[in-house]
């Protein structure tokens, strides 16, 4: 399960960065930073929860 | 062919504010209503219904003065960029934070009740995938399937609570105001964000047909889901009596598992789909306000695309509770404690500062004339 977990992660990290990346290029910086925070949370919250 | 451009009519607009607030009966909103009132919680809809025609119309007054704006653009308009930032802030808050309670809740509805040797993240992620998939599909889609599917659901649960009814006790609902009137109403008040869903209802008024659609839709939902949860409600104390209610987390699902039609057990087979769906389409509609608030918050115009992030997230920070049976129900109390005042001032709020401002529209007939 853990891998899975880990494998989710990943890929729905890789989507919300490379959104992100299009935001500040689309000259929505507040956005794009805001997505990068959200990013990081996605990283951070499983280790308080799904991978104690 | 007319383009209906991403916007829906009257029935769609009904059917998801149904689903969206009405399938609060079959969660842990009755024994949070039932733990303060006893056998009178029933009332507690009925009273509170009442009391949101206040903020409910205030709210109507005020956003249908402007031609195809939403909520979150009025108070743009009203309160100006910074405490406009902050007002719509705290709308997202309270939304993405019940989102994540709400949807812990029924993941442990389906965890404990259903699917006992499944993993609750398994649960929880499907439930959250199938949420952002419809989300992310857009608005007329929920509008539409919302109407597709809300005659089955209701007709499910009609079915449900009737055969309850006659294998119940009527006599269980007396003395009818339980721990007396004025504390029957005093705590109804306090629990007044029970249908706070209402606020964010109007967030949405550019994306139905006309303004007119929207203020009838509006009030007939309101007094068809005052009406459901009312009797449900009602249902629940005539099948256990209030004792047992308040002590039961999910009466809804006690009480399908409970009935039986004649020869026929196991009844929640036949339900708990149709709960299954009305849930999956009322945090859809969640999850599409949260986004869309979170994308007025950051600028991001495309806000749809958020979703799948917002919805893993949600999923993360929802698995955070030890035992969520306990701990949510708490925060979840609390949550409607916090959000009740709010409900209540940010209409009267709104509208004063319109008011102020000319824009109501019985004020600009008056300068014309």
């Amino acid at each position: 399960m853990t891998i899975i977990i880990w494998l989710v992660i990943l890929i729905v990290n890789a989507y919300t960065i490379g959104f992100s990346i299009t935001l500040w290029k689309g000259d929505s910086k507040v956005g794009a930073i805001a997505m990068f925070v959200v990013a990081v949370a996605i990283v951070i919250t499983p280790f308080f929860s799904v991978l104690r | 062919m007319e383009q209906s451009k991403g916007k829906i009519g009257i029935k769609e607009f009904i059917a998801l504010t149904i689903l969206m607030t009405g399938t609060k009966l079959a969660d842990d909103t009755p024994a949070i209503i039932y733990e303060e009132l006893q056998n009178a919680g029933w009332i507690a809809p009925l009273i509170v219904g009442a009391l949101s025609i206040i903020p409910i119309a205030l709210l109507i007054r005020v956003v249908t003065s402007y031609q195809d704006k939403g909520l979150i653009q009025v108070i743009d308009h009203l309160f100006g960029r910074f405490i406009g930032f902050l007002i719509i802030f705290i709308l997202w808050g309270i939304s993405f934070f019940a989102l994540i309670i709400d949807t812990a809740i029924y993941t442990d509805i389906i965890g404990t009740m259903y699917y006992s040797r499944t993993p609750t993240i398994a649960i929880y992620a499907l439930l959250m995938a199938v949420c952002a998939y419809g989300g992310k599909k857009g608005f007329e889609q929920i509008g539409s399937i919302s109407w597709a599917v809300l005659p089955y659901i209701k007709v499910s649960v009609l079915i449900a609570l009737v055969l309850s009814f006659f294998q119940g006790q009527t006599s269980y609902l007396f003395p009818i105001l339980g721990p007396g009137e004025w504390e029957v109403i005093k705590e109804s008040s306090l629990k007044l964000s029970i249908f706070g869903d209402f606020i964010f209802i109007f967030i949405l008024v550019p994306f139905i047909k006309s303004t007119k659609d929207f203020n009838r839709g509006v009030w007939i939902s309101l007094c068809i889901i005052v009406a459901e949860v009312t009797l449900a409600m009602m249902i629940y104390v005539v099948m256990f009596d209030y004792q047992s209610v308040m002590m039961l987390n999910y009466p809804y699902h006690e009480l399908i598992r409970t009935v039986q039609l004649g020869f026929l057990t196991n009844m929640e087979t036949f339900f708990f789909p149709f709960w299954l769906i009305a849930s999956f389409v009322r945090f859809t509609v969640y999850m599409y306000i949260a986004a869309m608030l979170f994308g007025r918050l950051f600028k991001i115009k495309e806000f749809e695309y958020a979703i799948p992030a917002l919805a893993t997230l949600v999923v993360f920070v929802g698995s955070i509770p030890e035992s969520p049976t306990q701990s949510i129900f708490e925060i979840r109390a609390r949550l409607i404690d916090v959000s009740t005042p709010i409900y209540i001032i940010l209409p009267l709020l709104i509208w004063i500062v319109a008011k102020f401002k000319g824009d109501l529209k019985h004020d600009k007939a008056k300068e014309s004339i």
